[in-house]
């Protein structure tokens, strides 16, 4: 019987897609932390941080706690030091 | 039902607060002022022949069939277009009236073929019927004459003949195609005796003119002329029933009219409150794929997707995986286990899925097809007015005077509503559109834009932050109603940010393109022109700034005080059928049905008694949330019903290592969709034809699906619909649920969200349908939202800073990609493309501007390579000005296209919307299939073998 690696598709010709690291959360950290920027920092961390909270996956919001902070924003580098209490 | 007609009032229903009496026949009736007599007499039950008349026509007075006598008026006029007087005497039947319409009959009947017995139509055409109320007996010019009885037909429509030897030129195809579809691509050529319905220009037939296979024409045809193909193949339906198109967010109710158990034809229901008896191709006539012979109706599995798929019983595939998902779930724990529901599926199918995972699974890790689409307007919207949904009914276009229509193609997308909107526009509301291409409403027959503002793709903040600063810098706001209704310290915070002058139309457009005149132009037309209503579509929400636009959409209806009266609004136009239902009914991670937040522990409480297990109190995963972490190892199985994952989210190389990597992928779906290429359980699935339950459509409406014909899922009548798959999946797993009909799930619906309280199959069947909130303070429903006050209370303006997008343009990708679709087809096109309405649409291919393809060396039909950072395809070009210069456009309803591997991964910064609409790309000229469509199609083929099911012993 023929076989084929499961992952070929995703192989072929292309560089290794996103995993769940760090890099993918800090996007999307910073995305949220810039469209809340408009309304004053303090506003923003706290809306930022809010906004994880809301929505993210336990696991999520743990890998992002886990990280160091350099690849954040000042907002969502505070937004994340306050969820993490 | 039996099967008849619905009833045909002849002319059109009129409101006036005017009631008039009269006597027709000897008997009172009392109608609003401006009714025709012909209707007057109809509503008492009375029938006056006609033949060019019907009542979704305005009257035209041709055939002059409908003749009565009123006394003390002189003649015989035509009851069609005369209106009732108070203290009117009408006869309709009389002997000098019999004579006359005798008169009438033979003259048509002579050019006629009388092959009645023979005919499609027979037993259902109106000329037959009017023949035998006139009654004629003789034709006195006898056949020999002149006449139009060699006409070849025209069968060039897939769905419908034209057959000329059986017109009367009564007309209504034309003024059918005209008033209620707006296409007018129907002309009565000639004069007298010589006049001939023709469709488009000399030389074309009905495929290639502009006709658009609405159906409209073919409904209003009183003869066998123009009649569906299906009704000559099987022959006149005997019964009808009432049910719920399952393509687009519109939500049409057609009568499905059925022979025994086979479907004849789909005919638009006259009572559709979102429809109003018209509908489109898809509809209509696209119903093909329920019997498509791709589709599958046996359950099947396989150890791993490396093998062909095994055939198996029932019991076997729903053993193997609840067994499979035990195991997950022992060894990695509830989290590594979810579901993505479907919002083609019923509420009461996506509320089950979303059970099986919270009360079954154990984790909150459930999505839905809205997160790639209308998930920004779920947060957008919550957020300025309280709810997650559109503030308008359909009916209310019909009182705006200026239409403002942003990042969305309604005559493509939204057919239906797209005529009901060239209806109102035809009549004088005027047209802005924002969107990078020039859709087909900018310039139709009889509508043109005032202003077609044709952006930079990804600039829609940026527009709309111009706009709003017009308004308020110009003192153009309704500072009353912002006053009585909004927040108005947040109010002043967002004036003064948006009067800043760098949010002037003039400092943005380098950034927009849009010239600053044009766009002040926009904004003072939409705040002073009257009735503003905004509809918009995935346009708006595809990108990274989705919900900020939504937002800055509600600002805009907000500081001009167009909300919360008819003609206003904000209207999201939805793309699939339920995806309104799909969010309802709880399908995101972080929230209960009724949007109640999973951390809400009073929301959580009331389902944790009902269903008797403790609920997950975190939110939990979004799909593309899933896929990272599957690539991960911490999430392993996933439900999937209706939905091919796939093929509609972007950055296929991420969807596809993401599945590939999970140990049990269930895919409950009609075909062996692109998803399934990675699925280890395929649940066979049913049609909307084939199940009971209801829809939600995009005004909030909710109405009936009806079975129509059993399950094709399963041998001897033992299929099932989708509803009792998950069931029968859910008892696997031990959960024992005993649902017999969904009304019951409704039931459960309604006892645990507040805004369906007052929700039930019954109060459907009594109401027609029902628009939520349907509870104690609006026991009927809601048609408009928002009337005396938003539901959060006041309304929030909130700050929405222009932040271009991450994927930007460069020397290897100069031109920015946008995506969108057309309206043979639908989405995917896993159901369209498995019918005839291919021959509209036969592959995807790519929009490029005049300038860019010469630089290129391209000429439309040539193939060409389409390449991002993410990946590359091939498809064919077409070189056309409606896409500006520096963009290309493509839609993606074809696998062998996979448009979305050159897609990326950047998304919605609140929501995680894919940023389908702007992706930088570099085109060039190419010979044929790209790797990956050579790899993928090898792939495919091989994930697809079945083996046949094993003898039983
Ligand atoms: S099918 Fe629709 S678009 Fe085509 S001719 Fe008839 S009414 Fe016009
Ligand atoms: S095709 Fe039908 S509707 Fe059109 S003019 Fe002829 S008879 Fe009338
Ligand atoms: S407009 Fe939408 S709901 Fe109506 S028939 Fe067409 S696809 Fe179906
Ligand atoms: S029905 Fe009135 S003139 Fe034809």
């Amino acid at each position: 019987m023929p076989t084929f690696p499961p992952a070929r598709a995703a192989s072929c010709r292309r560089k290794r897609p996103n995993k769940m690291d760090a890099t993918r959360l800090h996007t999307m950290a910073n995305q949220i932390a810039r469209a809340f920027a408009a309304e004053g920092e303090d506003q923003a961390i706290a809306a930022t941080a809010e906004h994880i909270r809301l929505y993210w996956d336990p696991r999520m919001t743990a890998a992002i706690l886990a990280d160091d902070r350099k690849a954040l924003s000042p907002i969502a580098a505070a937004a994340v030091d306050r969820i993490a209490g | 039902m039996g099967f008849e007609r619905q009833a045909d009032f002849g002319t059109p229903e009129v409101t006036s607060d005017t009631q008039v009496s009269l006597t027709i026949d000897g008997r009172a009736v009392t109608v609003p002022a401006g009714t025709s007599v012909m209707r007057a007499a109809a509503e008492i039950g009375g029938a006056i022949p006609k033949l060019c008349a019907s009542d979704n026509l305005a009257a035209y007075g041709s055939c002059r069939l409908c003749l009565v006598e009123v006394d003390g008026m002189r003649g015989t006029p035509a009851s069609c277009t005369t209106p009732v007087a108070p203290g009117m005497v009408v006869h309709t039947q009389t002997p000098r009236l019999a004579k006359l319409r005798k008169g009438v009959m033979e003259l048509y009947i002579s050019d006629h073929p009388l092959d009645c017995l023979t005919c499609g139509a027979n037993n259902d055409c109106e000329l037959q019927d009017q023949a035998a109320a006139v009654g004629l007996r003789d034709v006195r010019y006898g056949y020999e004459g002149k006449n139009h009885l060699a006409q070849p037909v025209d069968a060039s429509n897939p769905y419908f003949d034209f057959d000329p030897a059986k017109c009367i030129v009564c007309s209504r195809c034309v003024r059918a195609c005209d008033e209620v579809q707006g296409t007018l691509a129907l002309t009565i050529d000639g004069r007298g005796f010589a006049s001939m319905v023709s469709a488009g220009q000399t030389g074309d037939d009905f495929l290639s003119s502009e006709c658009v296979s609405c159906g409209a024409c073919v409904q209003a045809c009183p003869t066998a002329t123009l009649q569906e193909k299906s009704v000559k193949e099987i022959g006149k339906p005997e019964r009808a029933v009432v049910t719920t198109c399952a393509y687009c967010g519109v939500g049409c109710t057609f009568r499905a009219e059925m022979r025994g158990e086979q479907l004849v034809r789909m005919v638009p229901w006259k009572d559709g409150k979102a429809n109003h008896g018209h509908s489109c191709v898809k509809g209509r006539f696209a119903w093909g794929y329920a019997n498509h012979q791709d589709r599958i109706t046996s359950p099947m599995i396989r150890d791993s997707i490396d093998q062909p798929w095994r055939e198996v019983s029932w019991d076997e595939a729903l053993g193997f995986t609840a067994a499979r998902l035990g195991a997950i779930k022992a060894q990695y724990g509830a989290r590594a286990l979810g579901g993505i529901t479907s919002s083609r599926c019923t509420n009461e199918e996506t509320f089950l899925v979303q059970k099986l995972v919270r009360s079954g699974f154990g984790s909150n890790n459930v999505d839905t097809c809205a997160r790639v689409c209308h998930s920004p307007t779920g947060y957008g919207l919550k957020t300025a007015f309280g709810t997650s949904a559109g503030t308008q009914d359909f009916d209310s276009v019909m009182h705006a005077d200026v239409i403002l229509v942003i990042g969305a193609n309604p005559t493509d997308a939204h057919p239906v509503f797209a005529s009901r909107m060239k209806r109102r526009l035809r009549d004088g509301a005027k047209l802005i559109v924002i969107d990078p291409r020039r859709i087909d409403l900018v310039r139709s027959p009889h509508i043109s834009a005032e202003h077609h503002l044709a952006l930079q793709p990804g600039t829609n903040v940026a527009v709309l932050t111009a706009m709003a600063h017009v308004i308020v810098s110009e003192g153009l706001a309704d500072e009353a109603f912002i006053r009585e209704r909004c927040d108005w310290d947040e109010y002043q915070d967002w004036a003064r940010f948006v009067c800043d002058a760098r949010h002037s139309p003039e400092a943005l457009e380098p950034v927009t393109r849009v010239a600053a005149e044009t766009l002040r132009a926009a904004a003072r037309l939409y705040a002073t022109g009257g009735n503003g209503a905004i509809y918009y579509g995935l346009g708006v929400t595809e990108h990274s700034q989705g919900s900020s636009t939504v937002m800055a959409i509600a600002n805009l209806a907000m500081v001009t005080g167009n909300i919360g009266r008819p003609g206003v609004g904000v209207n999201p136009l939805r793309g699939q059928n339920n995806v309104q239902g799909a969010c309802d009914m709880g399908s995101f991670p972080h929230e209960l049905s009724g949007y109640r937040h999973i951390s809400d522990s009073a929301a959580r409480a009331l389902f944790e008694q009902d269903w008797g297990v403790a609920l997950d109190s975190e939110p939990g995963l979004r799909i593309p949330n899933m896929l990272d972490a599957a690539v991960d190892g911490s999430f392993r199985a996933l439900y999937i019903q209706g939905e091919d994952i796939l093929q509609s989210d972007p950055d296929t190389a991420h969807v596809s290592a993401g599945l590939a990597a999970m140990d049990c992928v269930i895919v409950h779906d009609l075909f062996l969709n692109e998803t399934a290429n990675y699925a280890h359980v395929f649940l066979p699935g049913s049609t909307f034809l084939e199940k009971n339950g209801t829809f939600t459509n995009a005004e909030r409406r909710i109405q009936l699906v009806r079975k129509v014909m059993e399950p094709a899922n399963g041998p001897d009548g033992k299929g099932m619909e989708d509803w009792e798959v998950t069931q029968a999946l859910a008892n696997a797993m031990g959960l024992g649920w005993h649902y017999t009909h969904p009304a019951e799930i409704m039931d459960e619906i309604a006892r645990l969200t507040p805004s369906f309280a007052g929700v039930s199959h019954a109060r459907l069947e009594e109401a027609g349908s029902l628009q939520w909130p349907v509870n104690e303070a609006h026991p009927d429903g809601e048609p408009i939202m928002h009337i005396d006050g938003f539901v959060r209370g006041r309304g929030k303006f909130v700050v929405t800073d222009y932040v271009p997008t991450d994927e930007k343009t460069g020397p290897r990708f100069p031109l920015l990609l946008t995506t969108g679709r057309i309206l043979s087809q639908y989405n995917v096109g896993a159901q369209t493309r498995r019918t005839p309405n291919s021959v509209w649409h036969e592959a995807d291919v790519l929009e490029i501007h005049p300038t860019d393809a010469e630089n290129r060396g391209l000429k439309t039909g040539d193939w060409v390579r389409l390449a991002s950072r993410k990946g590359e395809t091939t498809l064919r070009a077409e070189v056309t000005d409606r896409v500006a210069p520096g963009v290309v456009y493509t839609t993606f309803h074809h696998p062998e296209t996979q448009a979305n591997v050159v897609t990326t991964e950047f998304s919605d910064w609140a929501t995680n919307c894919p940023e389908y609409k702007v992706t930088a790309v570099q085109v060039a000229a190419s010979n044929g299939p790209s790797d990956w469509q050579e790899d993928y199609a090898d792939l495919s083929a091989r994930a697809r073998r079945i083996l046949p099911a094993e003898a039983a012993e």
